[in-house]
């Protein structure tokens, strides 16, 4: 480091960047994918019917399905049917094993999805969904989770190392803040990354703050040992402001009182806010209650306030207080990261800002080796660094859109009664994303960037025909009917499919720029045009 | 209220993009100098923060304010700028006078 303090900040940004660019290109692309995670739920069950029906309506069915189905149940929670996501889901958590007994794991807990217009559990195919992506973008999926965790805060801690050099290394951020001049082979990948960080930077700066705000207590636990010895409970009874434990069950079975009336006053407590969802500890026990919790659209805060009810003669008991500064900051800054609070106009811009991200990892990464080669090429032969940067550009940049891409169709075409059909997808998407790898490996060249553009391209923009083959929800009925949630997805991928395509065929079309000796050369080789 | 305030994110954007062209004539930059622009760029992005927070309130107002001025910049550089640079000024003085027409309808 003895060159000045800008340099050194370049090349902190540069290998900072390049060693998790690929993982944080994942993590990107899963995220952003996350903030449809509803409506990618709702397009890989074609099964779910579209019906609305009062939350009272719905709820007050849902209760009725699990007293049949889950009777023994230490705790219900039922997540309501709002506008994005049209069924009743919920899981139940069953009473530990009887003492000897072998504990069973997948025994603990029990889950369904139900039609709120007839009570009825819904025959969804086994999908994971929106989930998938969900839990992409911080369990990595094959990973155990706690590894996974601790690999996606290093990333994300180094990001942001990334992001503070980046603006650093800068020298005209405010000179050059819209500038992009297009084919000028390394200066236009170099404005490109520029552009994408620096007018995303604020969204950038806060996604990958508060993303690790997210996990800062798996990340940084030493804080609450010292402060709270008596235990990590006592810490977050205090965070969550919260209600009093609920205690054992009498062993008495009593009649629960109307969960329509319930949700109706909480409705009122909170001036007509949404009900979002609810848990009933020891249902149908004389100690039974009701936690009603609040709907989360249009607030930031990512825990809304909790009221809770006698569950037998559905009195209100207890009620969330206002939380402390502190937690309330963290509160908000995870529910900022989630961005469950944005309505739908809002959310097309945060996920266009998500895109930024990811062309502003991908531009990164590629970068290096634009400004790599030249070097390798006067050498006259590609070094091994290079080729391997080059690999993993091709096979992830390029790859990960196909893998992408193929877990729709996984979903469509694999077959319904398959077993372990959910883990099958998520295999399919990993096996794709594993040949595009080998494949870029094996010829990391540019016609492997224009044949894996292409297939990516084709793979997303066919995602609406395969729709329409295989489900009734295709675009001509959704459109339609103004089902802007399903549409979505499909003239999304669309339109993905055709930015694949418009990439694929100008890097097609693209011929290296002369370099100024050869012009030279051209320019005073006899017979040259004067 | 919010596409009114979308559409003066993007026309102070535009304006603050005009500002910095280092070849007025070419964008159709008239009548104004460069530090005009920019305090009318200015001008405009601070009246969007304003709509914003008066339309969806002092926790939300602000997110839209930011990814708002994210999107409009990225249109301007990946979309206007290099491929139809004409358009930005007849868009940029077009947008808050359609979006206030459509709130009022």
């Amino acid at each position: 480091m003895k060159q000045g303090f800008r340099q050194s900040m370049a090349w902190l940004h540069t290998w900072t960047g390049l060693v998790v660019g690929w993982v944080l290109l994942l993590m990107f692309m899963g995220g952003t994918a996350s903030y449809y995670r509803e409506e990618i739920s709702r397009w890989t069950r074609p099964e779910l019917a579209q019906s609305p029906v009062p939350q009272a309506v719905a709820a007050a069915r849902a209760v009725a399905f699990l007293q049949k189905n889950a009777p023994t149940a230490e705790s219900w929670t039922v997540t309501l049917p709002d506008a994005r996501s049209p069924a009743v889901r919920m899981f139940w958590r069953n009473p530990p094993p009887a003492e000897g007994a072998p504990a069973e794991r997948g025994k603990r807990y029990g889950d369904a999805i139900v039609d709120p217009a007839t009570g009825e559990a819904v025959a969804a195919r086994d999908t994971r969904g929106g989930d998938f992506f969900y839990r992409l973008h911080f369990d990595l999926h094959y990973v155990p989770p706690r590894w996974a965790r601790y690999i996606v805060g290093f990333c994300a801690m180094v990001m942001l190392v990334a992001i503070v050099t980046g603006v650093i290394t800068h020298k005209k951020i405010f000179v050059d803040f819209f500038t992009f001049r297009p084919g000028k082979g390394q200066r236009s990948w170099l404005d490109f990354h520029n552009a994408t960080a620096v007018l995303g930077l604020p969204y950038h700066l806060a996604i990958t703050y508060t993303g690790i705000v997210t996990l800062m207590l798996m990340y940084l636990p030493w804080g609450i040992r010292a402060a709270y010895p008596e235990g990590e409970e006592a810490f977050r009874e205090e965070m969550s402001a919260g209600l009093p434990d609920v205690g054992e069950a009498s062993g008495r079975p009593a009649p629960s009182a109307d969960i329509a009336a319930m949700i109706a006053s909480a409705r009122k407590a909170w001036n007509g806010a949404r009900v979002g969802s609810f848990t009933v500890h020891h249902p149908g026990d004389a100690a039974a209650r009701v936690d009603v919790q609040a709907h989360g659209a249009g607030r930031l805060a990512y825990e809304g306030p909790v009221i809770r009810f006698d569950g037998t003669t559905g009195e209100l008991e207890a009620r969330t207080a206002a939380q402390p500064a502190a937690a309330l900051t963290r509160n908000v800054m995870y529910g900022l990261h989630l961005g469950r609070f944005a309505p739908g106009a809002m959310r097309m811009l945060l996920f266009v800002c998500g895109l930024a991200g990811c062309l502003m990892v991908a531009s990164g990464v590629i970068l290096w080796a634009v400004k790599e080669r030249p070097r390798h090429l006067t050498a006259g032969r590609i070094g091994f660094g290079l080729r391997l940067v080059d690999s993993l550009n091709i096979g992830t940049v390029a790859g990960l859109p196909i893998a992408f891409a193929s877990f729709f169709w996984a979903n469509r075409l694999l077959p319904l009664d398959m077993a372990a059909r959910a883990d099958a997808e998520a295999n399919v998407f990993f096996s794709v994303w594993a040949c595009a790898l080998a494949a870029a490996f094996i010829a990391p060249r540019r016609s492997m960037w224009c044949a894996q553009l292409y297939a990516g391209a084709i793979a997303f923009a066919a995602i609406p025909l395969l729709n329409w083959a295989t489900s009734d929800v295709h675009l001509g009925v959704t459109l339609a009917r103004g089902d802007w949630g399903l549409a979505g997805v499909d003239l999304a991928t669309l339109g993905l499919g055709a930015c694949l395509a418009a990439c694929a065929a100008r890097l097609r079309r693209w011929t290296p720029q002369a370099s100024a000796s050869e012009r030279r050369r051209a320019a005073h080789a006899p017979g040259a045009a004067t | 209220m919010i596409p009114l305030a979308l559409a003066c994110a993007f026309s102070g954007m535009a304006a603050l993009c005009l500002a910095m062209e280092r070849a007025p004539p070419a964008l159709g930059r008239v009548g104004m100098s460069g530090r005009a622009w920019r305090v009318a760029g200015w001008v405009f992005v601070a009246i969007a923060f304003g709509l914003c927070c008066e339309a969806a309130g002092a926790s939300m107002g602000p997110v839209w304010w930011v990814v708002g001025l994210a999107v409009a910049g990225l249109v301007l550089v990946f979309g206007l700028k290099p491929y139809r640079p004409g358009l930005i000024l007849p868009l940029a003085l077009a947008a808050p006078g359609v979006a206030l027409v459509l709130a009022t309808l």
